[in-house]
């Protein structure tokens, strides 16, 4: 998640876009709501970044890619 | 490079279009490539955005400009904005000229840009859209499959330029046409292979996608590309090409070798082994259309370096087949060592990949670039034939165009096209090449039969009608003039043509129609103002009519060329060998290997 919102707060040389529009900025986390743990500085202050339903599936789906075996 | 360079260059004498070219051809090669430099100019913008967010990933931030949008909007909009449509423009133009035939339609070329022409603007937005290309996704080159609205336009015109291809008044095809034709019936094998549903789900994907995108390179922009080579080239070095035999079986192998290798872009994938190793072997095997296409071209090139110094549009050819020899080492370093060497580095890395496509591109691009300079040169070069219309002026503006021309003062409206007919026709060496160039890959005949030819016509001509003594005195002179002055006249190079090219018209009117006392009606009126430089443009008219006149079996006009005995002369003294031995059409060389392939 973080990963996705900001790829350079994991990541320091990595060139990957990081994709904000996944995510909303809210004062307060609601309930049920997917806090993004970013690290401080990376955020807007008094901030909380809470992921958006597209993150939420997107990550989904990448947690669900499996490496592929190459059978001889 | 200097400015003075720069100028040189645009005075490329090889860039003098045959002038029995048909105004319609022009016409549609035009619209061709206007539209496609529209999206080179576009598709290269994205381009530049894209490569901005391969280094800084915060730039443009926004979801519909995410690089995974932007560069399939890229990669769409260069190769079938641009490239596509630039090179089926060429590719109109090239076999119209080397098949002696006008376009079978030019209006159907026309709807076809316009139908080419929303395919971009839509899949951009689909892309941006929905965030992926339709169809399934490419990886290699990034461009997305084409909209199926492309393959009916495409295969209409497919039509219709084989049918102008068979009804081809030449005994041969030119290696161009064999290229060219191969891309259009490749084309739809494509289209319909990518689009089949039987093999889209899981690694069958992969493979078709493999093949779609590897084939839209290899059997569609390099076919065509090579195609439009073989005619630019030995067109703009006033040569033969080096081998004809060598181009055909550079064509025959990359038939043979291209689809097949479609899945070397997955070596070590899941793919089945047989499929990666035959995609390794056969990149192996493209040894042979790429060296042999490059060596052919470039060997067609040696000894000429001040011919690529001089012109405009060789040093982009050069650049391009350097780039298409290139491409192969490269290719074969992603397929073959990887196989070996199971850390597959320059696969995995996104440079590596994107790095491979856009050179093959960029040599197309690069083809299509100094291309277009030739089509835009090309077609002034038709204006001042009389032929056909002026550089981005539509019909209304053809006559001022010519009037302000005539003025000699001001540059026409569009300073491109008048100052670089003036240059080149106003020069009497360049005229020469014009009409030495257009006799020979214009028209595809054997010059010295065709020297010949003209020689017996015109004595026998002579004998009919013996040119008035008078006409003769006035055609000596000239030549006297044209031989010793200095091409610095006193009226002034530009002027002298522009009078030369507004008098010429009654005068081609006459040669056009065939009439004996044509040429000495000329010699007659030369006399007057129009000096050395009406001859040229009298024997450019003279010969194109008398051109079509022979192919059409009808009346000879060659009468009309000899009668007059100062465009004779021209004529013959043109066609003196040149200083790199006798001109000899394009596929001279090859007509004599041609039994062997």
């Amino acid at each position: 998640m973080i990963h996705l919102y900001d790829p350079r707060a994991v990541v320091p040389q990595s060139v990957m876009p990081g994709y904000r529009w996944f995510f909303v900025e809210k004062v307060q986390a609601g309930p049920g709501d997917v806090v993004v743990p970013v690290p401080a500085g990376r955020a807007p202050k008094g901030k909380v970044i809470v992921a958006g339903p597209d993150a939420i599936e997107l990550v989904r789906y990448l947690l669900s890619l499996k490496q592929a075996k190459v059978s001889p | 490079m200097g400015f003075s360079a720069i100028r040189t260059r645009m005075r490329d004498p090889g860039l003098v279009a045959a002038p029995s070219v048909d105004a319609a051809t022009v016409n549609v090669l035009f619209e061709y490539v206007v539209c496609a430099t529209v999206w080179l100019l576009v598709g290269t913008g994205i381009g530049l955005i894209a490569s901005i967010k391969l280094h800084w990933p915060e730039f443009l931030p926004y979801s519909w400009l995410s690089f995974g949008r932007v560069r399939p909007v890229h990669t769409n909009t260069v190769l079938l904005g641009w490239s596509s449509l630039v090179l089926v423009g060429l590719s109109f133009y090239v076999v119209a000229r080397t098949s002696r035939v006008s376009l079978w339609s030019p209006r159907l070329a026309t709807a076809r840009a316009l139908a080419l022409e929303p395919g971009p603007p839509r899949r951009p937005r689909d892309i941006a859209g929905r965030g992926e290309p339709a169809g399934p996704r490419s990886t290699a080159n990034g461009c997305g499959r084409w909209p199926s609205s492309w393959l009916r336009p495409c295969s209409s015109t497919d039509t219709s330029r084989t049918a102008r291809s068979a009804a081809r008044a030449l005994p041969e095809v030119y290696v161009s046409n064999w290229y060219i034709l191969g891309a259009f019936c490749c084309l739809p094998i494509l289209y319909v292979t990518s689009y089949l549903p039987w093999y889209q789900g899981g690694l069958g994907n992969t493979v078709v996608q493999g093949y779609y995108m590897h084939n839209a390179m290899g059997m569609w922009f390099t076919q065509l590309a090579l195609g439009i080579s073989y005619y630019g080239i030995p067109r703009l070095l006033g040569r033969p090409i080096y081998s004809y035999a060598l181009g055909v079986l550079g064509f025959w192998t990359n038939l043979l070798f291209y689809p097949l290798i479609g899945a070397h872009h997955f070596i070590f994938s899941p793919e089945a082994w047989w499929l990666q190793t035959t995609a390794i072997l056969f990149s192996v095997g493209m040894m042979v259309p790429v060296w042999a296409g490059t060596g052919n071209l470039l060997l067609t090139f040696k000894g000429g370096a001040g011919a690529v110094r001089r012109s405009y549009a060789l040093p982009f050819f050069v650049t391009g087949l350097i780039g298409y020899g290139l491409v192969l080492d490269t290719g074969n370093d992603r397929g073959v060592p990887q196989r070996r060497t199971s850390t597959g580095t320059s696969r995995t890395s996104p440079w590596g990949t994107l790095a491979r496509g856009d050179v093959r591109l960029h040599r197309v691009h690069r083809l299509g670039r100094r291309l277009r300079a030739l089509a835009a040169l090309d077609r002034t070069r038709a204006e001042s034939a009389g032929g056909g219309r002026p550089l981005l002026a539509r019909a209304g503006r053809r006559r001022d165009l010519r009037d302000r021309d005539l003025g000699g003062r001001s540059a026409p409206g569009l300073r491109v096209g008048g100052r670089s007919i003036v240059h080149r026709v106003g020069d009497r060496r360049r005229a020469d090449v014009a009409l030495a160039n257009d006799r020979r890959s214009a028209d595809g005949e054997q010059p010295r039969r065709l020297r010949r030819q003209r020689l017996g016509d015109a004595a026998a001509a002579r004998r009919r009608h013996p040119p008035s003594r008078r006409s003769r005195s006035g055609a000596q002179r000239e030549l006297r003039r044209a031989a010793h002055e200095p091409s610095s006249h006193r009226c002034g190079g530009r002027h002298r043509v522009l009078r030369a090219h507004a008098r010429d018209g009654g005068a081609a009117r006459a040669a056009r129609a065939g009439l004996p006392g044509a040429g000495r009606h000329q010699a007659a009126r030369t006399r007057g103002g129009a000096r050395t430089t009406g001859l040229h443009a009298r024997g450019l008219r003279v010969l194109s009519h008398a051109v079509r006149a022979r192919l059409a079996d009808g009346p000879s006009v060659w009468s009309a060329v000899a009668a007059g005995t100062t465009t004779r002369s021209r004529i013959l003294r043109c066609s003196a060998p040149s200083a790199r031995g006798p001109i000899s059409p394009t596929w001279a060389r090859g007509s004599r290997a041609r039994p062997g392939t």
